[in-house]
């Protein structure tokens, strides 16, 4: 039968007060996920990569021509000439947004699909929830510090594309104008983070789960092309996002960033009742 | 009047292809250790995470601490949970993965590092700085019963406790479930020596049924109440006594110690059973060393309720 071991390691501790359940778990939940970005340096090789594409677009936009123009001399002479025009400031956003549309979604999709499905495979959402974390503040909080850490990489990765644009060209357009231009992508890629959690919600193992993200990236990318609904789809504000930056105009802009806004909360909220209607 | 911790009515668990918990009705006394018992596959984790919500019960209904519990919704916390193989980040340290559990329980800051403290002291983890990625599987499994008792709750289920655990690890472990005093215990493991040991009360499923609920005590004498133990002081004594107890009254049960014998009465008490006995030891001349009701042990009780 039971009894004391001894008396030093009984249980016999002060008593805790009375708890009621405060509103602020998923604050709690969300300074977990904060610390969780940081240490599995999730929230470093977000701000790296971006960055890197910034860097890499100006770069590419400032020396394309001259590089062709070197491949094609070390040749021997091309047999064809290729008339490269002359680099503007304007081709580093499109090579920014680009590359962030490309490797920085994928890099998005994959370091974010395990956010739920980790911790669903793991159990440790079984020792939460048992704690009363409801299904709405886990998904929330990851999402909301992970919308923090892209929208921080984005920006830092646009301030650097405009100081480099800036040091190259010698000018890089009204930096009001380029905020906007970032402000719009941000939603888009918000957008692929809400998709990339519905199917973290979903999803029994990590390469189904990369393989719906990625497939969900090239569903979106090409229902832009479709006649008539594409100017409603979201794929199209990458495109405004850089006729933004360089001060161009937003026709038929909020249509898109309507339908990704919604997208994204039906896809939270499909990733909330997935996880109210999970057994552990 | 007895308060029960723990009470379900016609709770039950059906699968697609599977009937995992048959329409159970418990009640758990409070404050006591109640060992839960069953074969792998007998319906005790399904049990245990419908009692603690992570799985959502055909029917029934499920009462903690007078507290009716519903699947996905856990306003108040009366209970702590021990999964059988805790997983916790493996980026957090002891302390801080506490923490965060105690935060989650609305423990005030007042009160949430000295609680945190005490408890890592209590299972042992106080001196480790390691991050939990570098953990034992003892050591995890410590740290689990803390963080179920993080919120002193009144009642705690911890899902097969020792059963991965090395021999040191799972003493470390009883020993830990043996001073929750006055906190009501519910942990399912096959290791049946481990709840002779701790636990006042216990329950056998199988098939996902209730066959036996009770005070260990009471299960002990009811399975006592028709047997005995008789010693010789030679071991050809006691095989004399088996050839000659072809009798209707009782049955010999042979032990290995070859001295020893457990005899299962036919009769309606042990006085009839005495007298048979008496009158075979007399007409052979058998001298016997002691001769006295038989207390079974649970594994007996056990394999009797379940049939094997």
């Amino acid at each position: 039968m039971r009894q004391s071991v001894n008396s030093a390691s009984s249980f016999e501790s002060p008593s805790i007060a009375p708890q009621k359940r405060t509103r602020s778990q998923w604050k709690v939940f969300a300074h977990k996920e904060f610390i969780e970005n940081i240490r599995t340096k999730r929230l470093l090789v977000m701000l790296c990569v971006f960055v890197i594409l910034a860097i890499m677009g100006v770069l590419m936009a400032r020396f394309v021509g001259e590089i062709l123009a070197a491949l094609m001399s070390a040749e021997g002479g091309a047999p064809f000439v290729i008339e490269v025009p002359p680099p503007v400031w304007t081709d580093s956003y499109a090579q920014l947004y680009s590359s962030l549309t490309e490797m920085g979604i994928i890099a998005l999709i994959m370091l974010y699909m395990g956010a739920i499905l980790r911790e669903k495979r793991s159990g440790t959402i079984d020792l939460v929830m048992a704690k009363g974390l409801s299904a709405t503040a886990f998904v929330m909080s990851k999402f909301v510090v992970a919308a923090a850490i892209i929208l921080l990489a984005l920006f830092t990765a646009v301030l650097m594309a405009f100081g480099y644009t800036f040091v190259l060209f010698e000018y890089a357009g009204n930096i009001g104008n380029v905020l906007l231009g970032a402000v719009t992508f941000g939603v888009y890629l918000l957008m692929m983070l809400a998709i990339t959690f519905l199917w973290s919600a979903i999803a029994n193992s990590t390469a189904i789960a990369a393989v719906l993200g990625l497939g969900s990236f090239f569903v979106i990318s090409l229902l832009n092309f479709i006649p008539v609904v594409g100017r409603f789809m979201p794929a199209g504000i990458v495109s405004y996002s850089v006729a933004l930056s360089v001060g161009g105009g937003q026709e038929r802009l909020i249509m898109q960033l309507v339908t990704a806004v919604v997208v994204s909360v039906i896809c939270l909220l499909v990733a909330v009742q997935v996880l109210k209607k999970r057994e552990g | 009047m007895t308060t029960y911790a723990v009470e379900t009515q016609g709770l039950t668990k059906r699968y697609k292809t599977a009937l995992a918990v048959d329409n159970i009705d418990l009640a758990v006394p409070a404050g006591c250790c109640c060992g839960f018992l069953g074969k792998n596959g007998a319906g005790k984790t399904t049990t245990i995470k419908m009692l603690v919500g992570l799985k959502r019960p055909t029917a029934g209904t499920i009462s903690i601490m007078g507290q009716q519990q519903k699947f996905g919704v856990q306003n108040q916390l009366p209970f702590g949970y021990l999964p059988d193989v805790p997983n916790f980040y493996g980026y957090m340290n002891g302390t801080e993965f506490l923490d965060l559990s105690a935060r989650l329980c609305g423990i005030p800051t007042a009160q949430r590092k000295d609680r945190v403290r005490y408890l890592l002291k209590q299972v042992g983890l106080d001196r480790t700085r390691t991050r939990i990625s570098g953990y034992s599987r003892g050591m995890k499994q410590r740290l689990g019963i803390a963080q179920a008792m993080i919120n002193n709750p009144p009642v705690i289920f911890m899902d097969e406790p020792v059963s991965a655990l090395d021999p040191i690890g799972r003493r470390d472990v009883v020993e830990i479930i043996q001073s929750l005093k006055g906190t009501t215990v519910v942990f399912s493991t096959h290791i049946l020596a481990d709840v002779e040991n701790l636990c006042d009360y216990v329950l056998i499923i199988d098939n996902g049924k209730i066959l036996a609920a009770d005070y260990m005590a009471n299960l002990k004498e009811r399975h006592s109440k028709n047997t005995a133990k008789i010693r010789f002081y030679q071991p050809q004594d006691a095989k004399t006594f088996t050839d000659c107890a072809n009798t209707e009254l009782f049955t010999v049960e042979q032990q290995p110690n070859p001295m020893e014998l457990i005899l299962h009465s036919q009769a309606a008490n042990m006085q009839e059973l005495s007298h048979a006995v008496t009158a075979i030891l007399q007409s052979h001349n058998l001298p016997m060393e002691n001769f006295g009701a038989h207390t079974p042990h649970l594994e007996d009780i056990f394999y009797e309720t379940i049939g094997k």
